[in-house]
């Protein structure tokens, strides 16, 4: 068990780098929510980013996916700058996200939310919709076959058909991870996926997160309070507070560091 | 293909309903009838322009009449005979002088004019959502009023607007409504759709999801100005003769109550809520002249029908706030979508 921990984290250390900021400072108003950021993702790992509420979570995947822009600092993604860049851009090019909580198209279909999604790799424009070209046809076709897929991963096939909104909170998570697969991601940023579930779904959530990984051979990041998902699910870890970053390392060096403890705890 | 063998043959047959109705009705119906059937079709192809952009893509615009008006007028100065252009618009500049266009393709140029005004107008306002969008575009639609009553060399001003050949007929409208239904069928009910009611319902998770929210809504404000020049030109066909104020807040109103209450989300619930306003309005009004009905006399109430009118919004607004049809379409049994997604489980199944 501790044997194949290890060999995977060799494996994660040697391949390529996929993602990376430096320097990166974000402030509101004076308030700083993060400061010189720093970190690396390489390909097909499994990162948890943690930290007390107001740490800086969330700020990183805003700035990471194009919904707020640092004052400073830089973020590579496969080796170019994504500063600047609009959401969609940066989606586009492989990385996608959810929601804490989670935001998904009420009104739409379960099958039609995974949709709008598949359709950002096999795209047809309004003219092409109107004349039903061949490329229409084979385009629809091809983003049917991956969301058709993609509910069958995560055991929603049953419920395509019903409005988004009606679905339990679970399948809720669930639909929401389906959706952003369905933009065929390289680098996946879960929010909070624990968060709302009862601790047999948390068990479920963490073999679907290596499942994806093992499946699509995505980067996975993801923040979190619940610390027995991150400490189960998690290859490495990087813990935050009030904006900066004090500690990276593996689940037992997080565990162990005197610094992650005063965080959470506060000063003895 | 896949599909319904029946939607064919139904649409033929609504197609040959409509042929027989544009041509025969006027041999069969009294000058008045013809009149609230054209109305109701030429109505409908506004509120389905209006539809594109409020009901489905969840930009509410109050200024689509400003779309109405400008088509109403650029076709009307298109399409005014060489002769009498001298005589109605004499300071016209001289190169619009020297020709005057026939009704298709006055009518195709003002959809594609409208259409350009749409692209310059909408580029800054569909990055405003909610009621910010609604309060900008019902500015675009003043200044498009003032523009047509200041405009007097173009537009005589906020005198009549007069000399447009009559050239709206039954065969013209519904040919219209079928192309208007047509496209934005297909549209609404294809990716480029869902992308629209997936910015309508969510910008953020529409552009984490890669949707161009700019882009989607632009798309469907443009589109619908388009048939909502269309929807001018047949106007101004229609009428004749107008003016700046026949294309202002009345007309706003009157679409905007028609689009709410058929159910925006929805483009049989426009052409529903379009027959039921119509329909109710023209009855209320006959009745309000006062009548005698197994010998109680009731008397002339002027005015009632708009009260029972309004009274009747206030209801269907109570009981069902999504409008008559909500977001679902008449489709009689017949939905091409839902019909192939159970094939495809089936074979799953099998």
């Amino acid at each position: 068990m501790a044997g194949e921990a290890t060999t995977l984290q060799v494996e994660a250390a040697t391949s390529p780098l996929i993602l990376r900021t430096r320097g990166l400072t974000k402030a509101f108003r004076g308030l700083v929510a993060l400061k010189d950021h720093a970190i690396e993702l390489r390909e097909r790992e499994i990162m948890g980013v943690i930290g007390p509420n107001g740490s800086g979570k969330s700020t990183f995947f805003n700035l990471i996916t194009g919904f707020s822009k640092p004052n400073a600092g830089q973020i590579e993604f496969r080796g170019r700058s994504i500063i600047g860049l609009r959401t969609e851009r940066i989606v586009s090019l492989g990385i996608a996200r959810t929601f804490q909580g989670s935001r998904l198209f009420p009104s739409l279909t379960v099958e039609d939310n995974v949709l709008a999604a598949a359709q950002l790799r096999h795209p047809v424009g309004p003219l092409d919709s109107v004349l039903r070209t061949a490329r229409y046809r084979t385009r629809v076709d091809k983003a049917e076959a991956i969301a058709e897929r993609l509910l069958d991963l995560m055991g929603l096939t049953a419920q395509a058909g019903r409005l988004a909104s009606q679905l339990p909170y679970g399948d809720q998570r669930r639909l929401e991870i389906a959706r952003a697969l369905a933009t065929e991601p390289a680098l996946l940023l879960l929010d909070e996926p624990a968060a709302g579930l009862d601790s047999n779904e948390t068990t479920a959530l963490v073999e679907l997160i290596r499942k994806i990984r093992d499946l699509f051979g995505v980067t996975v990041v993801v923040v979190e309070h619940d610390m027995d998902l991150i400490m189960a699910v998690c290859e490495r870890i990087q813990v935050l507070a009030t904006g900066e970053v004090i500690c990276v390392g593996t689940p037992e060096q997080v565990r162990n560091d005197p610094r992650v403890r005063e965080a959470y705890l506060g000063h003895a | 293909m896949s599909g319904d063998w029946r939607i064919p043959l139904v649409l033929l047959a609504v197609c040959v309903l409509a042929a027989a109705v544009a041509y025969g009705a006027p041999h069969v119906l009294s000058d008045y009838f013809v009149r609230i059937i054209l109305l109701i079709a030429l109505n409908s192809i506004l509120v389905l322009s209006l539809s594109l952009s409020n009901g489905f893509t969840g930009v509410f615009s109050l200024g689509h009449v400003g779309f109405i008006g400008a088509g109403a007028y650029v076709s009307g100065i298109l399409s005014i005979p060489v002769q009498q252009k001298m005589a109605l618009l004499p300071h016209l500049p001289s190169f619009l002088h020297w020709f005057s266009l026939p009704f298709l393709p006055a009518t195709v140029v003002a959809g594609l004019f409208t259409a350009i005004l749409a692209v310059i107008v909408g580029y800054p306002l569909m990055r405003l959502s909610g009621y910010f969008v609604s309060v900008a575009t019902m500015g675009f639609l003043i200044i498009v009023n003032v523009v047509l009553i200041n405009a007097s060399d173009f537009t005589r001003g906020a005198r009549t607007f007069t000399g447009v050949p009559l050239e709206t007929t039954l065969p013209w409208v519904f040919a219209w409504l079928g192309v208007t239904l047509f496209v934005l069928a297909r549209l609404v009910y294809s990716p480029f759709g869902r992308s629209m009611k997936a910015v309508r319902d969510d910008t953020i998770a529409a552009s984490a999801v890669g949707i161009g929210v700019l882009r989607a809504r632009l798309i469907a404000f443009v589109i619908g100005a388009f048939f909502s020049g269309v929807g001018g030109s047949l106007y101004a066909h229609y009428l004749g003769s107008f003016s700046p104020n026949t294309f202002y807040f009345a007309m706003m109103i009157n679409l905007i109550a028609m689009l709410v209450l058929g159910g925006m989300e929805s483009l049989t619930g426009a052409l529903v809520g379009v027959v039921c306003v119509s329909i109710l309005s023209e009855l209320l009004r006959s009745v309000e002249r006062g009548f005698t009905f197994a010998g109680i006399t009731v008397p002339a109430l002027f005015g009632a029908s708009q009260i029972v009118l309004g009274f009747v919004f206030i209801l269907i607004m109570i009981f069902r706030p999504k409008g008559i049809m909500g977001d679902r379409e008449l489709t009689f049994g017949l939905a091409a979508r839902s019909a192939r997604a159970r094939k495809r489980r089936e074979e799953q199944n099998a």
